[in-house]
């Protein structure tokens, strides 16, 4: 295998990456949100990092094009800090995603992370510092913030 | 590896297989096919260890198809052919190597130990985990009955296991052609404690079968006086090596005539194992 085919086909990667955003933003634009072509390269790129970092590979079709999906309907997320959020999103995704060993399908992950990131009033910070054990219970048992904070107290209590 | 390539590493990921000259693109494209299919659809991203894995069995696919098929399918044909029929040829690889198991289910030698019985135990974990369609390169079982000629490092799957039965069996039959009583003796004189350390069972019958053969003492005894040793050893000592070599082959030759063998496998299986027993016995005088 030639490194110069190697390299094209990284190139011929990055397009339809590339592509696949630009349609993504056909449907984030009904919530007012829109991907530049500059956000699209920082996303293209935090995702291949974020890749990187987890030891993950990904071919084809992307799971940015679902966390988008997944996110753009959320009342917290406003066009200002939409890209920023992306790229924190798509970090923690692939995160969670080697935490839960693979057993969460991408949909479900992404699902249990609009939960937390809606019951904490848009704060990535909440997604992101959360465990995958209190994320997937919160998604599993409905509990509210409140709820779960109560638990997580109630742990604490017995112990 | 630059962060750029990352997603991609994969396309030079796997050295030591058999790359040829597969385009990259349509390669990429039967495993990003391969992984979809793997993760049925659940997940886009896989965990690098499973892609290589992935592809690792695509290419040694490619590999078995190119060896077992060559004139059903051109080198030209398209990728996911070749491939399948790759995995095709794995699978009936895995049923025939399952037939060799049974088989050696079937004839054990007269003594066993415990390595052997337990690898025998461990050999069916295979033929329920091996999964040609995802790691045809994979032996999904673990067991350690060492063999006298080990299989080679370059088989994989299905044709590692089918190599080490049919292995196994030559030595099998072999075994079988003495009594219990002639084995035991004999592995008491030369192991320890055949039945608990990790041994083969087949060397020392096979060397000594070729010594009684040498010597001219009756091969289903496997025994021979000290002196009539010492004598062979220094008959073996005179003469150059070739001509060592091929008078220990004649012996191995002489001794599974007399045991009544006659596949060519088990021959040149146990003119090996005389070959190697002259390069001990040379080694041990010098």
């Amino acid at each position: 295998m030639s490194q110069e085919n190697g390299s094209g086909l990284i190139l011929v990667l990055r397009e339809q990456f590339l592509t696949e955003l630009r349609t993504v933003n056909e449907t984030s634009s009904r919530y007012g949100l829109i991907l530049s072509e500059q956000g699209m390269l920082e996303l293209a790129q935090a995702r291949t990092r974020a890749l990187f970092d987890q030891g993950r590979v990904e071919l084809g079709v992307s799971a940015v094009k679902s966390i988008v999906d997944g996110f753009c309907d959320s009342p917290y997320l406003l066009q200002d800090d939409y890209e920023a959020t992306l790229l924190e999103l798509v970090d923690a995704f692939y995160y969670f995603k080697n935490a839960c060993g693979d057993q969460l399908t991408d949909d479900e992950l992404i699902q249990a992370m609009r939960e937390r990131y809606d019951a904490y009033a848009g704060s990535v910070e909440a997604v992101i510092s959360t465990s995958l054990e209190t994320m997937c219970r919160a998604r599993r048992f409905g509990l509210t913030e409140d709820a779960d904070e109560e638990d997580e107290d109630d742990e604490r209590d017995d112990k | 590896m630059t962060n750029e390539t990352t997603s991609n590493a994969l396309l030079t990921l796997a050295p030591d297989a058999p790359s040829y000259s597969e385009n990259p693109e349509i390669l990429y494209l039967l495993l990003e096919e391969r992984i979809r299919r793997y993760t049925m659809g659940d997940s886009t991203s896989v965990p690098v260890d499973t892609a290589r894995r992935l592809l690792e069995s695509i290419l040694y696919c490619l590999d078995i198809q190119r060896r077992a098929d060559k004139n059903a399918l051109p080198d030209s044909a398209p990728m996911k052919t070749r491939w399948q029929a790759g995995v095709d040829a794995a699978k009936r690889t895995a049923k025939r190597a399952k037939l060799l198991l049974l088989q050696a289910q079937r004839t054990p030698p007269p003594l066993s130990n415990t390595a052997y019985c337990d690898t025998l135990t461990a050999l069916p974990a295979f033929f329920a985990g091996y999964d040609a369609d995802f790691f045809a390169q994979e032996i999904p079982c673990s067991f350690d009955y060492p063999l006298c000629q080990p299989v080679s490092d370059a088989l994989f799957g299905a044709e590692y296991i089918q190599d080490f039965l049919r292995r196994m069996l030559a030595e099998n039959a072999f075994l079988r052609a003495f009594s219990a009583d002639a084995l035991l003796s004999l592995y008491e004189k030369y192991y320890i404690d055949y039945a608990d350390l990790l041994v083969n069972l087949y060397l020392p019958a096979a060397e000594m079968a070729t010594l009684c053969a040498l010597s001219g003492a009756p091969v289903r005894a496997l025994s021979l006086t000290p002196e009539q040793l010492a004598s062979i050893n220094q008959k073996l000592l005179s003469i150059n090596d070739a001509e060592a070599r091929q008078r220990m082959e004649d012996a191995a030759d002489s001794a599974l005539f007399e045991l009544g063998l006659t596949s060519d496998f088990l021959c040149a299986y146990t003119k090996q194992a005389a070959r190697d027993l002259l390069v001990r016995l040379r080694a041990t005088c010098e």
